[in-house]
């Protein structure tokens, strides 16, 4: 390393920079998270079969389009937000401590939802695989309460799975995924390669909505990149560009591997496919031409890929409740770690806890474990996160418009503002069309019923934070400010003399 | 000394292994070591800088060469968090270090499925290596009131977590005790372990999936 610095290097300097991450390391622990194989085996041809509309790859581009432009305005902010990396931190600094207050419930939920979801795709994807290759015969909920169990040791005890093997596992996945999808476009059904699934015109059809939904739902994860943002070499710009590579190279997987099914099956015959494969579609269709092995490594990795997501997503939420605790915006308990590992314990039982109900719940009702548990809670996780998007999105407006902090027009305004009205006309589709999302009538209760937990959620986080201005002023005054904020339950806080109120 | 009392704390009395994760240990070691050189006068923590007050070379050589290091980047103005990191990667085992030249300590191979993975320091005296606790634990319970060097070992604690170690069972009582007793430090001694409980926090938040 070379430096321009006149007077001799700085040891301090360069002893850290050794052990801080680059660009490459920061994209792979946020897409390994995504979970590329996940999606393009589960996410996209449940998203055909459900909501009938064949729109979905060019969602999934306009999606990544929509979210680089979002990234602009929020990279931009983590740049001046400490200790960054929380959707409500962000929020509650331009928008308002109630509205942040709202917006870490609606995050709870929506993290919980992903989560929770995914048990469905793991066990039904993984007891279908061994009933037809070994056939061994279990139910799907016995395979997710197995994976329910060995997440939830592993998330007491912070295990994660190996850096290296994570990479390895992420190309092996994109890798088949792209093998997959350039298989299918050489084998085009009757009629040859069509271009009409990428027509911008979809975008403009009724039912996009969900179509649109479903795209963002795949994305979830790549917001991770701005926790690293301390840890990095040069905070402003490995974030940015590890961010805008993640968005782009996930969207145009995405995109193109959801689009290959349509040149596979035909525009016309794909929702019927999806409809009769599910999540066996991508594998159905190119058995007859790359051979059992390879479909057999596709599906190792498809579960595999899902088992990670899982695990990802069960830290996030771990993480979540522990910065809230520690924040003493929920309880103080949720802001304990084990000793011994560091894992946040109390999040991580939490969340045990939850997914444990949920899938009993489900067990006992009988639910398919595609339609009901995967693809409509994952959804559902997904038009969360599209919630706190939107908000964040307009939140960074607001957080510049106090203070430039020497960023560009672009950067403070122009990107955001176009991001909040795409991601906020993608958020009335969704809800506009959430029957069609879900597959119901239009006059089912359901409809309304999911987008109603997060109304619910963001209206108990608003009473919360009247209540914590009325209780605890102190905590209220320091919410959103991280760990660097001294609120007088702090006992280091306050190392100002004169500020000191002893209640003894 | 502190950061050997720090040690001992986080630190298993009979086999040497760790109490806390890797980095609690990191960042507690270094904090420890910061305290001593607080304690001695010659550096002060100011918000989130850290001051050299007095050049002069201590007598522990282990402070002399941490000392050393502040007043090379005392310019530079580094933050407390980036001293902590820094400071980290070395503090377990340079107060391991110097427990073992003065005896306290012996080397031992810490094995993994029977390969040798690192070294552990093992306490000579378990006796000496659990006094820290014992003599925490007692006097907390007891809510008696605590002298400058016990105090900032408990404040050590409470930063790093240890505290539901020390106070283990201990009705709730006991921790609103430790934790106002560590109101009554001094400024900047207070501000470091703000500092060291932020940056253990952030470990646990930036934790790489």
């Amino acid at each position: 390393m070379t430096t321009d610095r006149p007077v001799r290097t700085s040891n301090v300097a360069n002893t850290l920079a050794r052990s801080r991450l680059g660009t490459a390391a920061v994209v792979f622990f946020v897409m390994a998270a995504a979970a590329p194989l996940t999606v393009t085996a589960g996410g996209a041809t449940s998203g055909f079969a459900i909501t009938g509309s064949t729109g979905i790859p060019i969602a999934y581009l306009a999606v990544a389009a929509i979210l680089a432009m979002f990234a602009v305005g929020y990279v931009a902010m983590s740049r001046h937000v400490v200790n960054a990396g929380a959707f409500y931190s962000y929020i509650s600094r331009g928008l308002g401590k109630p509205a942040g207050v709202a917006a870490a419930f609606i995050a709870v939920l929506a993290y919980n939802a992903m989560q929770i979801g995914l048990y469905g795709g793991f066990g039904a994807v993984l007891s279908g695989f061994l009933d037809e290759r070994f056939g061994v015969s279990v139910s799907w909920w016995a395979w997710a309460l197995a994976g329910w169990a060995v997440v939830a040791v592993l998330g007491v005890l912070r295990v994660d799975i190996n850096g290296r093997v994570l990479a390895i596992m992420l190309l092996a996945e994109i890798a088949i995924a792209a093998l997959f999808a350039v298989v299918m476009v050489v084998n085009p059904a009757e009629g040859g390669i069509t271009y009409s699934t990428l027509s911008p015109g979809f975008l403009l059809t009724a039912g996009i909505g969900a179509a649109l939904v479903t795209a963002v739902t795949g994305f979830v994860g790549f917001e991770a990149t701005v926790v690293f943002s301390e840890e990095t070499r040069d905070p402003k710009r490995t974030i940015a560009r590890a961010t805008y590579i993640a968005v782009a190279v996930t969207g145009v997987l995405y995109g193109l591997s959801a689009w290959a099914l349509t040149v596979a099956t035909g525009p016309d015959k794909i929702v019927a496919a999806a409809q009769d494969h599910s999540t066996e579609l991508i594998f159905t269709l190119v058995r007859p031409h790359v051979g059992q092995f390879l479909v057999d490594l596709g599906h190792l990795l498809f579960i595999t890929s899902l088992f990670a997501a899982l695990l990802s997503f069960h830290h996030t939420v771990g993480r979540y409740l522990f910065s809230l605790g520690r924040e003493h915006v929920l309880f103080g308990a949720l802001g304990r770690t084990s000793l011994r590992t560091g894992a946040p314990r109390a999040g991580s039982i939490t969340q045990t806890v939850l997914a444990f109900l949920v899938l009993v719940g489900y067990a006992l009702a009988g639910a398919d474990p595609i339609v009901h548990l995967f693809f409509w809670i994952t959804v559902t996780g997904g038009l969360g996160v599209l919630i706190l998007m939107t908000l964040t999105s307009a939140a960074v407006i607001g957080f510049f418009a106090r203070d430039r902090h020497g960023e560009s027009f672009w950067h403070r305004i122009a990107a955001p503002t176009i991001a909040t009205v795409a991601l906020g006309w993608v958020l009335y589709l969704t809800i506009d069309q959430f029957a069609v999302l879900l597959g119901v009538d239009p006059a089912s209760p359901l409809r309304w019923a999911f987008p109603a937990s997060f109304a619910a959620a963001a209206v108990l986080g608003l009473l919360w934070a009247g209540l914590l201005k009325l209780w605890r002023p102190d905590i209220y005054d320091t919410i959103g400010l991280g760990a660097n904020a001294t609120p007088a339950t702090n006992p280091f806080g306050g190392a100002v003399p004169m500020a000191e109120t002893s209640r003894s | 000394m502190l950061a050997d009392d720090f040690y001992w704390l986080s630190h298993h009395d009979a086999t040497g292994r760790p109490r806390l994760h890797p980095r609690a240990v990191e960042l507690g070691c270094a904090a420890a070591i910061l305290a001593e050189l607080v304690g001695s006068r010659h550096v002060g923590v100011e918000d989130d800088q850290v001051k050299v007050l007095d050049r002069r070379p201590p007598a522990d050589s282990l402070m002399h060469l941490i000392l050393d290091q502040l007043m090379a980047e005392a310019g530079r103005a580094h933050t407390v968090r980036t001293w902590l990191a820094f400071l980290g990667q070395q503090a377990p085992e340079q107060i391991a270090q110097r427990l073992l030249r003065a005896g306290h300590v012996r080397m031992a191979a810490q094995r993994k499925l029977g390969r040798q993975v690192g070294v552990l320091y093992v306490p000579v005296d378990i006796n000496a290596a659990a006094w820290p606790w014992a003599m925490l634990s007692q006097r907390l319970r007891r809510h008696e009131p605590l002298e400058y060097e016990p105090l900032c070992l408990a404040g050590l604690a409470l930063a790093s977590g240890l505290d539901t170690f020390v106070l283990d069972g201990a009705p709730a009582e006991t921790f609103d005790h430790l934790n106002r007793a560590v109101r009554n430090l001094w400024p900047p001694m207070r501000a470091l372990l703000f500092h060291t409980h932020a940056a253990i926090g952030d470990a646990v938040l930036a934790h790489r999936t």
